[in-house]
């Protein structure tokens, strides 16, 4: 289904409000993975993103019945993951104020202590040799990818930040992103740009907008 | 007279046309509608944005599993025939509690004075001192406000649709933010 143009009516969503335990499943059979790209993309921890999602999902549920526009049932959902997301960061950035040495990335979920949040599964540890290779390489240009992401992050506003991440990583029309954080489109559009100004003189935008790796 | 715009589109500008081309003047409308090499950055820096996104959806791994709900109902949403048991049974429940008010206001001393200060002391504290003590109300408030110090929430927090008038407050109080900031 194309981003943003959810039918009016989607019978799954109606079905959902009625209670519907199915059409719920099915609801998040559909938009799981985008959630939990959304997720990823601003957490970088797969374990952390997947029970976040999975939260989010159980947070939609039990609000279902607080939905008042069903055609809005997407920037809804990604509202509830967006806040989710901010509760999370907020949460991480006061633990850490108590523990500097072990803050960075949940090092103690990741076997290897692999960078970038990214906790990689037994089976990727243990695969066949040949495609070892170029998994590896594979893992390194992800690494380095995340990690100037988050560089260029820290040179955003949190809105801008995310304005930009709902508009390029999500692909959300503006108007959805105006919806899913409850602003007004022009302060959308302002946000936007100010981040794309910013990105554009970001030293790492070589990797980031080119993605040429040194 | 021509009024086209003889010059290329700055580098801002691109950028503004990114964000949204409705949003340029005309003027540079008409220049990016016939000048191919500015159409051809805009297309450039366009795809080079595009690309950031794809790069994002292929370096984010696989969920661990898929997500499962568990086995009970969907909360469903009111409708006001759900309400109607509930409501009935509120109104009878008032025209009582106002029929027996009204008996005994007829007949009970005055004592208005009296009741308004009972009333204003639980509403400023509802529990004896020492419980209050016990409780730490005050204790969990500051640390609220502590965190809300540390880590300023994104400026919106709840996750129902909000209505307009909710965007427009939200909205007035970023402009003077963003008052703040340009000045
Ligand atoms: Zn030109």
């Amino acid at each position: 289904m194309p981003n943003g143009q959810l039918s009016a009516y989607d019978p799954l969503v109606i079905r959902a409000l009625e209670g519907d335990r199915h059409a719920f499943q099915s609801l998040v059979d559909q938009y799981q993975d985008g959630v939990f790209r959304l997720v990823f993309s601003r957490i970088q921890s797969r374990m952390d993103a997947q029970d976040l999602s999975q939260e989010i999902f159980l947070t939609a549920m039990k609000k279902m019945g607080t939905l008042k526009s069903p055609d809005k049932f997407k920037s809804w959902l990604y509202r509830i993951a967006v806040n989710k997301v901010r509760d999370h960061l907020r949460k991480k950035k006061f633990m850490a104020l108590f523990t500097p040495f072990i803050s960075d990335d949940n090092k103690e979920r990741q076997p290897g202590n692999q960078p970038s949040g990214y906790s990689y599964t037994q089976e990727e540890m243990t695969g066949p040799h040949r495609k070892e290779t170029a998994q590896q390489e594979d893992r390194l240009h992800q690494k380095e990818f995340w990690e100037h992401v988050k560089q260029m992050t820290l040179e955003l506003s949190a809105m801008e930040s995310e304005v930009f991440m709902l508009r390029f990583f999500d692909q959300q029309e503006l108007a959805d992103i105006a919806a899913i954080l409850n602003k007004g489109e022009s302060t959308v559009k302002t946000h936007l740009y100010r981040a794309l100004k910013k990105i554009r003189n970001h030293p790492g935008k070589g990797v980031l907008l080119e993605g040429r790796h040194p | 007279m021509n009024t086209e715009r003889l010059q290329h589109l700055t580098e801002d500008e691109i950028l503004s046309a990114l964000v949204d081309e409705r949003d340029l003047d005309s003027e540079l409308k008409d220049h990016l509608a016939s000048c191919s090499l500015c159409r051809e950055a805009l297309a450039t820096q366009r795809q080079s944005f595009s690309a950031l996104g794809t790069r994002a959806r292929k370096y984010t791994p696989e969920m661990v599993r898929p997500i499962r709900i568990p086995q009970e109902p969907v909360p469903r949403r009111l409708h006001f025939g759900d309400l109607k048991p509930v409501l009935g049974t509120a109104v009878a429940a008032c025209l009582l509690v106002a029929v027996l008010y009204g008996g005994w206001m007829r007949f009970a001393p005055d004592r208005s004075g009296l009741l308004i200060e009972d009333v204003d002391r639980l509403v400023e504290n509802a529990m004896p001192v020492e419980f209050q003590n016990l409780l730490g109300e005050e204790l969990f408030r500051a640390e609220e406000d502590f965190m809300e110090f540390i880590i300023p929430p994104l400026e919106n927090g709840d996750d129902t649709m909000g209505g307009p008038e909710n965007l427009k407050k939200k909205d007035g109080i970023h402009a003077k933010h963003m008052a703040t900031i340009t000045a």
